[in-house]
């Protein structure tokens, strides 16, 4: 397993660098030649108008709110789902299948935590705070 | 040379560290990135064939032509000597660091892909059944146990890329492609890690390598095919995951006729890692498509043969299961006109997030069912 953690990060490292490279390459092999019209911000070739550090319509926030709220949720819900075999077992765990019954825990942990999502998805929904109306 | 043998011997950390540089150099470096050069061209052909053109088909070598194939090299050279251009009232750090944060993390998502059968070491001319091998080398990167959360960490940062891009050109048109970028890829990473929560429940593991020893090489026995919300966990999965991408019919912050996009002050070969990590990131949805829910590498009866033609098959095997994947993400691109960004928006979080949300429930009783 060790060695698998130092293989991840050789893997990491291989990435950044080839990024990294390609970026090197990119200034030290193309070439530069300035010129006045070049330097202006593009804008379908006419002059630009104003400011590009404009203000973003606010429906912007609302969908990194909810992504916040919604993602955390998902992160919850992993180990949940790594475990619910074992969960919804009452007794021991064999070859996949359980040797003593069904537990309904998994099950109701699943349904009281998704029930509290549902109530903050409904309330969005009809705050219409969710999609983009 | 005893220690020489010591070292780098069967589970020592020298073997560990030297497969893992082979590992990374043949499936990271050849494979990942020749394969993104390909599809680059492909995309191009593809579409003239669609569309009744010739396309793309004038490189060669001399005589040697082979459809065209080798415009990806003149593009890649072509794009190296192109002028690099950083706008004045840029934000110089960001511009140069938004392609980085583009290209690098769909190349470190392979890291968790498993490519291959497990090589038997010192048993390789010899057939081995499978899970019966006292030294295996996985073929995959890293074998962690936090797997599918490592892809999804990584694949997560190159919004970044794109945002920063957005904001770091100073141009109106980059910051509209930069913000639709982030919210949309937001918007559906939701969707895609509650889409595969089915399938955890499933495996019950996060560890690509051990979803694959799970599933058998025959479609029945494939992840895709347990049941009903395991069926619908896939087709959420790859809408969402296409989304993430980027690509028609989710191109909105691109938008190539009427924004240009996020990328619209970038030129040359930085232009160019946008463009290959755009298709990297096909790739590596691909993969990890084919992993969790197309059987992996698994092939019919190949155990019997020696292990290094068992080991070639299953790559195979895996490989065109990718490819095709990529084609049929090509071939999407083509023939769906783009989303309306309220559209996009509605169908991420009024459709999909309220199916995957239902859809892990029923999971759940399905595993409950079954036991």
């Amino acid at each position: 397993m060790g060695s698998d953690y130092i293989a991840a990060a050789l893997a990491i490292l291989t990435g950044v660098g080839m990024a990294v490279v390609f970026s090197a390459l990119a200034r030290f092999v193309g070439e530069r030649r300035v010129t006045r019209a070049k330097q202006i911000p593009y804008e379908a070739g006419s002059d630009p108008v104003g400011s590009p550090r404009v203000r973003m319509p606010v429906r912007f926030y609302p969908v990194a709110i909810l992504f916040l709220a919604f993602d955390i949720e998902v992160a919850f819900l992993y180990p949940w789902a790594v475990n619910f075999a074992s969960l919804s077992c009452a007794g021991p765990l064999v070859k996949g299948t359980c040797r003593a019954g069904v537990s309904w825990l998994g099950l109701g942990a699943l349904a009281l935590f998704m029930a509290v999502l549902l109530v903050a998805l409904a309330y969005v929904w009809r705050k219409r705070a969710i999609g983009w109306d | 040379m005893p220690q020489t043998t010591q070292l780098f011997g069967y589970g020592q950390l020298g073997f560990g560290i030297a497969a893992a540089i082979i590992k990374i150099l043949v499936f990271v470096v050849l494979f990942a990135m020749g394969l993104a050069s390909l599809l680059t061209w492909l995309e191009r052909r593809q579409s003239a064939m669609m569309q009744d053109r010739l396309g793309p088909n004038r490189a060669n070598l001399g005589r040697w032509r082979a459809w065209g194939l080798l415009h990806f090299v003149a593009d890649a050279l072509k794009m190296m000597f192109k002028e690099d251009f950083i706008p004045p009232k840029a934000n110089r750090f960001l511009f140069t660091l938004a392609p980085i944060l583009a290209l690098a993390p769909p190349l470190i998502v392979l890291a968790i892909i498993p490519f291959g059968a497990p090589l038997c070491w010192g048993h390789m001319r010899e057939a081995v059944p499978l899970g019966t091998c006292a030294q295996p080398v996985d073929l995959q990167i890293a074998r962690l146990d936090v797997g599918v959360l490592f892809y999804f960490a990584f694949a997560s940062l190159s919004i970044y890329g794109a945002t920063l891009a957005g904001w770091a050109s100073y141009n109106k048109w980059a910051l509209m492609g930069g913000m639709r970028a982030a919210s949309q890829m937001i918007s559906y990473e939701v969707t895609m890690g509650m889409a595969v929560l089915a399938m955890f429940v499933c495996y019950g593991t996060l560890e690509p390598g051990a979803m694959v020893a799970q599933q058998g090489p025959a479609p029945w026995q494939w992840g895709i095919l347990r049941g009903i919300p395991h069926f619908i966990a896939f087709f959420l999965f790859f809408a969402a995951s296409f989304a993430e991408t980027k690509r028609t019919p989710f191109d909105i912050p691109e938008g190539e006729s009427e924004i240009v996009g996020y990328f619209v002050e970038y030129s040359g070969l930085r232009f160019g890692m946008f463009y290959l990590g755009e298709f990297l990131e096909v790739i590596g949805s691909s993969a990890l498509m084919v992993t969790i829910f197309l059987g992996g590498w698994q092939i019919w009866g190949a155990s019997v043969l020696p292990n290094w033609a068992h080991v070639l098959l299953s790559m195979l095997v895996w490989g065109a299961k990718v490819f095709l994947f990529c084609g049929l993400q090509l071939l999407v691109r083509w023939t769906l006109p783009r989303f309306r960004a309220d559209q996009l928006m509605r169908l991420g979080w009024q459709r999909l997030l309220p199916i995957s949300i239902a859809n892990v429930v029923l999971a759940a009783c399905w595993q409950m069912w079954i036991h």
